[in-house]
């Protein structure tokens, strides 16, 4: 079995190989690491999306709105993220952040997730009939544990809980 | 000897980059004098090879493969993202200076972990023609516990570890300074 620093590693240096910058690939890495860690499919689907790009054109989204469409076949889960990463304190006062056609979701998702811990709150994520709860770079929870993870997703829907007791005052006594 | 630079991994990007480049004056200072239109400053790359997956020097203007070269030049890229911020506006976040420049990303990373930590970087150009790489790994097994280096080129050493050091019976009572009296 694979340490995560192994995989962590390696990743960065496929992706370095496939062409993203080294800093883009220092990302990638440490997202994919917490993928493996939290038990969900992330070297497995990383390897399909870098054996696709070498023959599809993906769309590079660098700044993200509350609605996002891709005007190509799907947006680059990898630089998607980054961008959702960099730019965490605009996206996060947004109500909802929608997003048409992206590429492998759980690459994507891998991101989410250290937004989640950066930005202080969990996420919620809808895309298609699969919903997941991104929960501070902690842990994931999802309706879709047993499924594998699709490789394309339509409609994806993006929003930060602002943190509250799930008690009242009166349960603290 | 450990410190906790995953907390420091994400770039704080809604800093600016003038404070990016305060940063870099304060830090890189010796770093910023390289000329890195001297061939014999940029001479070496580092690469990884392909048995041991270990780090290893070649000259890029003798060797192939220096299109492979690892992110170890920080000096030349720090020098590089310095001037990149000397030709954008001084209140752009590190957002937006990020979107157009992703390939300096690696750099201005390192730049805002040396803030925290001042010694988490080698000062000096690690791909110049003078480069001894023996300096650096003496330092790197100093921390480990390494004594007597016993240099076999400018590119490795053979070493002791724990010569003189207190045994299992002696560690009731012994000598805290033993690691300096072992070293001559």
């Amino acid at each position: 079995m694979r340490s995560l620093s192994e995989i962590e590693t390696a990743v960065k240096r496929a992706s370095r190989a496939v062409g993203f910058s080294w800093g883009n690939s220092e990302e990638v890495g440490k997202s994919i690491r917490q993928l493996e860690l939290f038990g969900l499919q992330g070297i497995k689907n990383l390897n399909k999306y870098y054996k696709d790009k070498a023959s599809k054109k993906f769309e590079e989204l660098n700044l993200i709105c509350e609605t996002n469409e891709a005007s190509l076949d799907a947006y680059c889960p990898v630089v998607l993220g980054i961008s959702f990463l960099d730019q965490i304190k605009s996206v996060e006062n947004f109500n909802t952040i929608k997003f048409k056609k992206i590429a492998y979701p759980v690459i994507f998702l891998s991101f989410l997730s250290r937004a989640s811990e950066i930005s202080g709150k969990k996420i919620h994520v809808r895309f298609d009939q699969n919903e997941i709860l991104l929960n501070l770079n902690v842990n994931i929870s999802s309706n879709f544990l047993k499924q594998n993870i699709p490789e394309f997703a339509n409609d994806i829907e993006i929003k930060f809980i602002n943190n509250e007791d799930n008690f009242n005052e009166s349960g603290m006594e | 000897m450990s410190a906790d630079e995953d907390k420091y991994f994400n770039i704080p990007t809604n800093r600016t980059t003038n404070e990016l480049k305060d940063i870099i004056r304060t830090r890189y200072s010796k770093i910023l004098k390289i000329n890195f239109d001297q061939k014999e400053n940029y001479q070496n790359f580092w690469f990884i090879s392909k048995n041991k997956e270990e780090p290893r020097l070649a000259d890029r203007f003798e060797e192939h493969g220096s299109e492979l070269e690892q992110p170890l030049a920080i000096a030349r890229d720090i020098k590089k993202l310095y001037e990149k911020l000397l030709s954008v506006k001084d209140n752009l976040t590190i957002a937006q200076f990020l979107s157009v420049n992703s390939e300096l990303r690696h750099v201005v990373r390192r730049a805002f972990i040396i803030e925290k930590f001042p010694y988490s970087e080698i000062q000096d150009n690690t791909i110049s023609k003078n480069i001894v790489p023996i300096d650096m790994l003496r330092l790197k097994l100093s921390f480990f516990g390494a004594l007597k280096f016993d240099p076999r080129s400018d590119k490795w050493l053979r070493i002791c570890m724990f010569q003189g050091a207190p045994l299992p019976n002696e560690l009731k009572n012994y000598d805290e300074q033993w690691v300096y009296k072992t070293i001559n």
